[in-house]
């Protein structure tokens, strides 16, 4: 009898099988697409893509704008992170809230919004067009695009970052005779490294991917314009193959900067 | 001379005080937590600006409300010994020393002068070690450490032995009594345990609610407490009860709940009265009653704990007591949990203090 009641309370419940089944189809839907991708082009041909000359100039392109858009963003939304994370003050919530709105705007509403805003009739035009700055259709307009996609999603890795950092070591650091732009510098940032890092990573890839805003803001000019994720739309119809290369290739570049940025920063961490 | 003027509200407490602390003067800020300890502290480092009120140090004024003067945290130069030591997790112990030590150093000399720091409070074995891997004990010398390395003008220690366990506690204790007596700076101590004041502070300020009830050595306190509250922070046993002028011209103090309490000092109406535990022994019930002690109460044991060559003995009775024996008359009485006994002392070791 004892026996009997021991094994049946080993018995699995259907509970943890339900999670483990969750878990299955999430993995197997989430990642078939892109296993598809690596099967559908042989390694030859992916290496026979790069030497495509359209792909090559959009994949140029791609790291071009996406550098210079990251560079602005951790320049300008580091510091204003810590800004939120660290102070107070009235509108707070407002703030944080207006800084993450172009999170969950649509690409397409993120594209006439900028057009909106600083395109040749739009709130700024005029302004623009007398100091002699072009956007639209312009090299620089991808730039601004990527950077209105994807600095949220860095300040918002950054601000909780920030704020999981323990007060008590900004207030030593300033008993020790640090600045506040010392502490910022010495004991904020490197001790905050990891999720600044995952931050900066997400809003990589955010800007690598990015496609609808770039496109209505900046359009699809070859050499231009028209970055990795356009021109594998521009491609798909007429070379299929073409531009699922450059999708592996997109994969590829986009998995090794998020790898690299994590791995960069852990060991920033563990040197210091 | 460090000296400060504070008035201000802080979350619930209002924070009302005066304190003068000499050149190499330890000054323990001593009272139960929430209390305002801790943010008299942050008041004099720069981390917390007071509505209202004075701090210099040194003749130089570091925060004067009226003149609208407030001096950065970076430019008072407060060694900082917070509670949780706050050490710089992503930092090794001696980068945690030398991040106070001036800028102008070469790499090679702070990180010598970070070791010689370490190497004085015997932890120079732990300098390339994170703070994540260091034990409690080892914590507090690094911090120690790191607070002494930017050469403070004012040391400010917040419980620093609290994050430890007893017996480390009990050592890390007397070897900051000996480094403040080498010290020339003016120090604040906070702590919540009166042993720990008494061991390490030159004279003792009392904080209750914000206001400082009583200062002096701790010895003048723990002999005459201005209060039940000082009393009872000293470790003395607080009963309380009403007073009334006796045929003998002895005060008697009918306990709330119970028994009653002879005293010498004339007091009428609500009081306190306090007793030292090493002041109260232990009887069997129904011997004689022995010696001078007019003070009797009869007393159940509710625990039996030994501090050292001591023991320390909890009773139950209308109002809890503490008595203090030494080991021996301990082990002579039996004392278990659950003995019935009659605790004693004399008239003339009562004190009685305003509720």
């Amino acid at each position: 009898m004892a026996h009997a009641a021991a094994i049946a309370r080993r018995r699995p419940g259907w509970f943890p099988v339900l999670l483990a089944l969750s878990l299955a189809v999430a993995l197997t839907f989430l990642t078939l697409p892109l296993v598809a991708i690596f099967v559908h082009s042989s390694p030859r041909e992916l290496l026979d893509s790069l030497g495509d000359e359209s792909s090559r100039e959009a994949l140029r392109l791609s790291l071009e704008t996406t550098t210079i858009a990251i560079v602005v963003i951790v320049l300008v939304g580091t510091p204003a992170a810590y800004l939120l994370a660290t102070r107070s003050f009235p509108g707070h919530a407002l703030v944080v809230t207006l800084l993450e709105l172009p999170l969950v705007l649509p690409p397409a509403v993120a594209g006439i919004a900028l057009l909106a805003a600083l395109g040749p009739n739009g709130l700024l035009g005029g302004a623009l067009e007398d100091a002699g700055i072009q956007l639209v259709l312009q090299t620089a307009g991808v730039v601004v695009a990527l950077i209105f996609v994807a600095a949220p999603f860095h300040v918002r890795a950054a601000q909780s970052a920030f704020a999981a950092v323990d007060p008590r070591w900004s207030e030593a650091s300033r008993t020790l005779g640090a600045g506040e732009a010392r502490t910022f510098a010495h004991v904020a940032v490197p001790a905050a490294l990891p999720g600044l890092g995952a931050g900066l990573a997400l809003a990589w890839g955010r800007a690598l991917g990015e496609f609808g805003a770039t496109l209505m803001f900046a359009g699809s000019f070859r050499g231009i314009t028209q970055t990795a994720p356009l021109a594998i739309y521009a491609d798909f119809a007429t070379d299929f193959d073409g531009a699922l290369a450059l999708s592996a290739v997109l994969v590829a570049v986009s998995a090794a900067l998020l790898l690299s940025t994590k791995l960069l920063a852990r060991n920033a961490l563990a040197r210091a | 001379m460090l000296s400060l003027a504070l008035e201000t509200r802080v979350g619930a407490v209002e924070l009302a005080l005066a304190l003068e602390v000499p050149e190499g003067d330890c000054l323990a800020l001593a009272g139960p937590s929430g209390a305002g300890k801790t943010s008299v502290l942050r008041a004099v480092a720069g981390l917390l600006r007071p509505a209202q009120g004075r701090v210099a140090c040194c003749a130089e004024t570091w925060f004067d409300a009226a003149a609208r003067i407030d001096v950065a945290p970076e430019r008072r130069r407060c060694g900082y010994v917070f509670q949780d030591y706050a050490l710089f997790g992503h930092l090794s112990a001696w980068r945690n020393v030398a991040y106070g030590l001036p800028r102008a150093l070469p790499r090679r000399e702070r990180r010598a002068e970070a070791i010689a720091l370490l190497e004085r409070f015997g932890v120079a074995a732990l300098a390339d070690e994170r703070p994540g891997r260091l034990s409690g004990g080892e914590r507090q010398r690094v911090a120690l450490a790191r607070a002494l390395a930017a050469r403070p003008r004012a040391l400010l220690l917040d419980e620093p032995l609290a994050a430890l366990d007893a017996r480390s506690a009990a050592a890390a204790g007397r070897e900051l009594a000996i480094l403040l007596r080498e010290l020339q700076v003016p120090t604040i101590l906070v702590t919540h345990d009166f042993a720990e004041a008494a061991l390490l502070g030159d004279a003792v300020a009392v904080l209750d609610a914000g206001r400082i009830v009583q200062r002096g050595s701790a010895a003048e306190l723990a002999a005459a407490p201005a209060s039940a509250f000082v009393a009872d922070l000293t470790g003395a046993v607080v009963l309380r009860g009403q007073a009334r002028r006796d045929a003998e011209g002895l005060t008697r103090v009918v306990l709330d709940g119970g028994g009653e309490v002879l005293a010498l000092a004339p007091a009428v109406g609500e009081v306190a009265v306090s007793v030292h535990p090493w002041e109260i022994s232990l009887e069997p019930v129904g011997s004689a009653s022995a010696g001078s002690a007019r003070n009797r109460l009869e007393v159940e044991v509710l625990s039996v704990t030994e501090i050292g060559n001591r023991v320390r003995v909890g009773l139950a009775a209308p109002q809890p007591l503490v008595a203090e024996l030494t080991g021996g008359s301990a082990t002579r009485l039996a004392l278990a949990p659950g003995t019935r006994a009659v605790a004693s002392w004399k008239a003339a070791a009562t004190r009685v203090l305003p509720r």
